[in-house]
Formats: C-alpha cells, structure tokens, sequence
C-alpha cells in the first residue's frame, strides 16, 4: 500500500511536471496561448492596433505581433535555410528561451539571435557575425523589386526552445518592419494568457467578435502538443489502473485470509449481539486504516522521492526539464486512488465476515 | 409472563430431526437443566433457544414475543438485550484483556466505554476474577477464561441466561465456583438454561429436563 502510494505520488507530480513543462515551452516560451492569423490575406497592415485591442481581453498578459518571413543564414559554414522572426523581444514572453548572451534592445539594427541548434550547425557563437537573406512578401509594393534583403548581424544571443526556436532567426521587429517598409505589420499575434485552459474559449470570442482574423487555441494549433498531452493523461490513468490492481489483489487477499483467520472472534461478535452491519463496519475499518496507514507512510516515501527527482531530473535537454510539480493533486489523487481502492478490496472480505454464521462457533468447529 | 417458552422446537439435519417438538418455558429467576448424553440434541435446542440456529419448525417467544422475527440487526439487537450466552470453551476473544472481553456487550449495547469498563470490572469483583482483569483473554486458565465468560454474559443483566456445558473442561473446584457464579444470575432475576451431560451439575438446578435422541421424555 505505502509502495503504491509511494510510486504514484512521485509519478504523479513528474506527469504534472511534464505537463507543465511542454506547455511553458510550446506556449509561454513559445507560440503563446491563442494564436491570431489573418485570414484573408498574409500579413496584418497593422498589428499593433490589433495587439493592443487584443491586450484587453480580460486574463491577457501579452499580444506579441510577429513577422515572420521564410530567410537563409550564413555564418562560418554553408548557407542554411531558417525562419526569421521579427519580435519584441524585450517583451515579457517571446516565442523562445535565451540560453547565451543578451536579448536584443529595442530598434536594434545589427544584432540577431539565432537558435541553438542551427548556431551549432553554422557554426557560429555569440559575438561572431552572420549574413542574412530575407525572403520579402509578394506584396504589390515589392513587385519591381528585389524580392530579397541581405543583412550583415552580430549573433547577440543563443535561444532554445522546443517548439521552433532552435532553428529560428530573431530579429527586433521595429527595424525588421520598419526596413521593410511596412513599420506595424505581423505575420500573427501570439496571445499569452495568464490560465492556459481558458485558451479555448477566448480563441472563439476573438473569432466571433472580429471576422477578418482567424483564432486558435494552443490545443487546436498543435496536434503533437495536445496529442502530447492526451498521452501523458493516458499513461496517468494507466499507471493508476496498475496501482488500483496492485493494491486491491493484495489487500483483497490479505484481508480475507484475516477474516478466514478471525472467524472464531467474528463469531463470537455475533452471538454477543453484533449485527451484520457493525461486524461489516468493523471489518471496513480495519481496511480504511490499513489504507490510511499505508497512504501514510506512501507519501513520505512519495515526499522523499520527489525531492530526489527534485534535485535529480529524470529528463532534462536544453533547458527543457521535467521535475516533478509539487501541488496538492500530486498528493491527494494517489491517496484517494489507493484509499478508493483499499475499501473496494476490502468490502468482499468484510461482507464474508458480516455473514459468517456464528453457531458453528459456539459448537468449537471454528 | 414466562422468560422463556418454546413451542414444537424442531431442527432437521438432513433426514434427520436432531431435535423433535420441544416444548418448554422457564419464569424469571428459575434454573432448569437439559440432561442428556452427547449427540441427544442439547446443543442444537440451546442454540435455537439463543437465536443462534434457525429452527426448521416451531417458535421461541422471549417474554412473549417471537425470537426469530424480524432481520438479522433486530435478531442480533435480542442476543445482546436478553440472552446471555456460556458455552464449553468460554469462547473469549483471546488477544482482548479479560475487562474488555466483558465490557464489549455493555459497550456495544450502550454505546459508552467508560461505563461498560466500570460495569465490568464491577461484575469481575463480585465474580472473584478481578486480579486476572488486565490479562489477555487466551493467557488466563480454563477456571478463569469461564468465569470471565459468565460475567460477560450477566453484564447486560439477560433476561435467560444459555449456559453449554460450563464445567466440562475444569476440575471440580473450578467446577464448583463455575456454578455458584451461574447462581448470581438467577439472583439477579434471570432464567437459567444450563445443558449437560453431569447429573451432578444438573442436580444444582431448580428442574432437570431429559434429552435423549432430540425428544424431552421428562
């Protein structure tokens, strides 16, 4: 029972942990909660009117206008194919993680931030120069134009980021757009809310209350993401289905061995004027204190484990860790799993012990 | 009012009645013995008496009222308000203390710990068990275990007391202080019911009844 407890305790805040983590990095350090794209055409003219109007929807803590634009970079290597993304980046959540060097300040020219797995392949490092080709937009302004712009940057920083950013291109979108020659243009708004499970709900108000855009939440926008974390929910209804066996088969045996071994005493109980429900109760009890025991004990072993895992990761990449999260849930739902399953294990025994028939007993056959 | 009336008793095992139309009653305060040899049927008659075995025909009325009525709580409510229960093997729970062995009808019929300990250390005094009182039930000797038993089962005060071979397992001594506790029920105002296969114990009783192959001849 403690072992029970104790194996799903930690299992349950690394499941948690995991949880959170993929959706700090696919949302918070990535793509945001709600994703707003035009729909008609491939740019919105002015993103930052529409960024502030989506800043007052209430729980919003960022609208994040992005550019992005198909582009190449070069550094001491061969030239590589890479997204580049205009952003804030001073803005409290961007779509990446910096792992080296600094951010980019605002109006910021000659500085990029590359991802880190296409810095490696560069290869370049904070500091070393990089040339960058910028696909422009087939807008009818660029149409007797070079369709492409060529930059010279200093790599000011490195960023990580599951969801994209490692093979990504950051420059700061006032210069981008402003060089461009369209100052307020995003590709897409990344709205980052304060609970990601009201994502939904706001992405179809901003569809129904502005037409022209095209809405979706986190869990709509990605199929590995949310098919990510139906998964992690599986694995955790599985492994509780394992404990739920693990702990009834046991418990189920043990007391009714106890209940075979203490027919003598369940007799006498009964002759002495013990009803069938009391000797029921006595017997239900003796299983919620072992289960209670055993939760117990569980969730110090459970406590010790995570502090463990705490300080010990089982996962751990590029900023991306897995520890275990430390909520209530990570306790109260293996303990009321275990505890659940103690009484149903140890209804039958205690049902045998309610109807034991007590004159065989006084007979001394028992 | 009788305690005690049962009426056509009859118990079949198989094709055979163990007991046969039984018919008996005892008053308050009066004492009667089965006799009979082993195998006539003395147990099984207690045992339907007690509420314990369902008896295939007849009745048992407790102070007029028919014991078998009703469900298994109200059946098992009648066991613990009006019958007390002696049998060979004084059939105490053997990892209890002698006082909680005594106190557990009292507790359960009351609700209240304290009082049912306080009875009971009252009724193993007056018993002269009450040095073997913190003892575990199974440490205590044959002689002790069955005069813990009788204070068990006086504890509630029963209206019939059941009493199966009570001084089958112990010296004459013992025997001897077995029955002379039997008697404070009796003194307290309750129908004893004692069976045995000892003229002599039965001989303490105030009326012997002869069992033999599950008929009372006399």
């Amino acid at each position: 029972m403690a072992a029970a407890v104790g194996f799903q305790i930690p299992n349950s805040a690394n499941r948690a942990g995991y949880e959170s983590e993929l959706l700090r990095e696919a949302v918070s350090f990535g793509n945001g909660d709600v994703r707003v794209r035009p729909r008609e055409t491939s740019i919105f003219a002015d993103a930052d009117a529409l960024a502030s109007r989506l800043s007052r929807y209430p729980g919003v803590r960022t609208a994040l206008p992005v550019l992005l634009l198909p582009g190449a970079i070069r550094g001491k290597g061969a030239l590589n194919g890479a997204p580049v993304l205009g952003v804030n980046t001073t803005s409290p959540f961007h779509p990446f993680r910096l792992i080296a060097g600094e951010l980019l300040s605002s109006g910021d020219s000659q500085g990029v931030l590359v991802g880190r797995s296409l810095a490696e392949r560069l290869p370049v490092s904070v500091g070393d120069r990089v040339v960058l080709h910028v696909l422009l937009p087939p807008t009818p302004k660029m149409l007797h134009e070079d369709n492409a712009r060529r930059y010279t940057l200093v790599v000011r920083g490195l960023v990580g980021g599951t969801f994209g950013a490692q093979e990504s291109v950051f420059m700061d979108r006032e210069f981008f757009a402003q060089d461009l020659g369209m100052p307020r243009a995003a590709s897409m708004v990344f709205v980052y809310l304060d609970n990601h499970d009201r994502a939904r709900s706001l992405a179809q108000l901003i569809a129904a209350e502005m037409p022209q855009v095209q809405a979706r939440a986190w869990i709509d926008d990605s199929a590995y993401l949310s098919s990510s974390m139906q998964a992690s929910r599986a694995l955790g209804a599985i492994s509780e289905a394992m404990v739920v066996a693990a702990v009834v088969i046991p418990v189920l045996a043990l007391l009714f061995v106890h209940v075979l071994n203490r027919r003598r005493d369940i007799g006498i109980l009964a002759a002495l004027g013990f009803g069938p429900a009391e000797i029921f109760f006595v017997f239900l009890t003796q299983a919620l204190w072992v289960g209670l025991l055993g939760s117990v004990l569980g969730c110090g072993i459970g406590w010790v484990l995570i502090r463990h895992f705490q300080a010990h990761p089982i996962f751990e990449w590029e900023g991306f860790v897995i520890r275990p999260l430390l909520v209530w849930g990570s306790f109260v739902r293996p303990v009321l799993v275990v505890l659940s399953a103690t009484v149903l294990a140890g209804t039958y025994p205690a049902l045998r012990a309610a109807r034991l028939d007590p004159a065989p007993v006084f007979r001394g056959l028992v | 009012m009788p305690v005690l009336r049962a009426e056509d008793l009859t118990r079949r095992f198989g094709d055979r009645d163990v007991v046969q139309g039984v018919l008996l009653g005892l008053e308050p305060g009066e004492s009667a013995a089965v006799l009979g040899p082993s195998g006539s049927g003395k147990t099984t008659l207690l045992h339907m008496i007690g509420i314990l075995e369902r008896p295939t025909r007849g009745r048992v009325l407790l102070d007029g009222a028919d014991a078998w009525s009703g469900g298994a709580a109200q059946r098992a409510r009648r066991r613990l308000c009006s019958i007390g229960f002696v049998t060979q093997q004084g059939n105490l729970i053997g990892h209890l203390s002698a006082r909680d062995n005594v106190a557990l009808p009292s507790w359960r019929k009351s609700g209240y710990r304290a009082g049912a300990l306080r009875e009971a250390d009252e009724i193993l005094e007056q018993l002269g068990v009450s040095a073997v009182a913190a003892e575990r039930a199974a440490t205590l000797s044959a002689g002790e275990a069955q005069r813990v038993a009788i204070a068990r089962a006086l504890v509630n005060a029963p209206r019939l007391l059941l009493a199966d071979e009570p001084t089958a397992n112990v010296d004459s001594e013992n025997g001897a202080r077995i029955l002379e506790a039997l008697s404070m029920a009796q003194r307290q105002g309750a129908a004893t019911l004692l069976v045995t296969h000892d003229a002599a114990v039965a001989a303490r009783m105030g009326r012997i009844l002869r069992l033999l192959d599950g008929r009372l001849i006399s």
